[in-house]
């Protein structure tokens, strides 16, 4: 009898189980990980001051004049406007100190992530200053050239910018003959604690026997960007 | 005494023939089926993470990183991928998290995760099981999945996951926040 009631009670179980089968394992598992980024600021430029040549009557010859950015150093910011404390001038044509005109570079105002480097990269092709008026003729006679002035050599005070050549009266590149290209790279500016950093840009002006005594007005195109 | 021989022999041989009557045997079968454990692992370092790298903040905007075997970073209008020199960046990639599976073959499960977030940003994390082809993109916080697993044995499962990073104008800093998969047989 016994042997008959423990057959039994196996068959029941059995049979209660799903079709005797049986499940053995855990039915869930968890994992973390992470989710990463870094988020920064842009990067801004404003033009805050124009360059300023001065004023000169044309000579005989080709002359130049350069505004060195590269050798004015730290600019003086006042309510948000940079000055610089002395400017540099080349010789060439004959300067005029009337109507008094202060030189100057251009000055910059960049913004971005604070302690990055950034690179500024300056007009490589020559740039025009011009004046739109009609063609006319000299006091002696002959037409004026094309009302335009040139521009090149751009340079910035940011380290690794072009230095203009000392003494580069005739263009050359060097007192002493051919020089090199102007380096297209405006340097590599690093942004302060504030994401700030104020910079100057210089050029050099090529004034020309003909050229019509007039007030010129020229734009050029300054680009920074993240290293 | 030969009577009561007979009668006792007669009496025994009855009892054997009643005893025969009242037993029976039978055979059935017992049956136990071993599944392979559902588990899911996580092995911590750069390349397993959900990184969206390096991104320039220019007024908000969203980054998305796919979740497949290799997870590919694309931007919105407005933030920008960094991949320069400064802070590193260049050498900060954007990666899917990765998680190892095991499972029963055939059998479907259901993975789920809280979205992680923070003043002015967060992530709609989705996850794939890369392994099946046609696989979908679930969403982690959306709910019931019913991914089923492949043919591939019980320890060879990869699950990607990817993620939707959003991020308001004027947020900038630095993102690591944990986020747990939980899976589950359905």
């Amino acid at each position: 009898m016994k042997k008959i009631i423990f057959l039994l009670a196996i068959t029941a179980v059995l049979i209660g189980s799903d079709r005797a089968s049986a499940f053995v394992t855990p039915t869930s598992s968890s994992a973390t990980a992470h989710a990463c980024a870094r988020i920064f600021h842009p990067i801004k430029l404003t033009w805050k001051q124009a360059m300023e040549f001065g004023s000169f009557v044309a000579g005989s010859t080709n002359g130049y004049a350069t505004i060195n950015a590269t050798t004015m150093g730290a600019l003086t910011v006042t309510n948000d406007n940079p000055y610089p404390i002395t400017p540099t001038m080349y010789g060439g044509a004959y300067r005029i100190e009337q109507p008094a005109v202060i030189e100057r570079p251009a000055t910059f105002k960049a913004e971005g992530q604070p302690f990055w480097t950034f690179g500024i990269y300056l007009p490589t092709d020559p740039v025009h200053a011009a004046v739109i008026l009609a063609p006319g003729v000299n006091p002696n006679g002959t037409l004026y050239d094309d009302p335009i002035l040139e521009l090149d050599q751009f340079n910035t005070n940011q380290p690794g910018s072009y230095v203009p050549v000392a003494g580069d009266v005739d263009g050359s590149g060097s007192p002493d003959g051919p020089g090199g290209v102007p380096d297209p790279n405006g340097g590599i500016g690093t942004f302060n604690a504030s994401g700030l950093r104020y910079f100057a840009v210089g050029a050099r002006v090529k004034i020309e026997p003909n050229d019509r005594p007039a007030e010129y007005t020229g734009e050029f195109t300054v680009t920074i960007y993240y290293n | 005494m030969k009577n009561t021989f007979l009668a006792i022999v007669a009496i025994i041989a009855f009892a054997g023939m009643a005893n025969a009557q009242l037993t029976s045997s039978a055979t059935a079968t017992a049956n136990a089926r071993i599944l392979c454990p559902l588990a899911i692992t996580h092995t911590t370092g750069a390349d397993n993470e959900l990184n969206f790298g390096c991104l320039i903040n220019n007024g908000g905007g969203t980054a998305t990183v796919t979740n497949g075997l290799v997870g590919i970073l694309s931007t919105s209008a407005n933030l920008y991928s960094y991949t320069g020199t400064n802070a590193g960046c260049n050498l900060d990639f954007a990666t899917g998290a990765v998680f190892h599976l095991t499972g029963e073959p055939g059998f479907s499960y259901n993975a789920i995760a809280n979205d992680p977030s923070g003043a002015g940003w967060s992530v709609d994390l989705n996850y794939n099981n890369d392994i099946l082809a046609g696989a979908v993109t679930n969403d982690l916080s959306g709910g019931v999945n019913n991914t089923v697993l492949g043919n591939e044995g019980c320890s060879n499962y990869i699950v990607h996951v990817g993620g939707v990073l959003t991020v308001m104008p004027g947020f900038y800093g630095s993102i690591n926040s944990g986020f747990t998969v939980t899976v589950q047989y359905n």
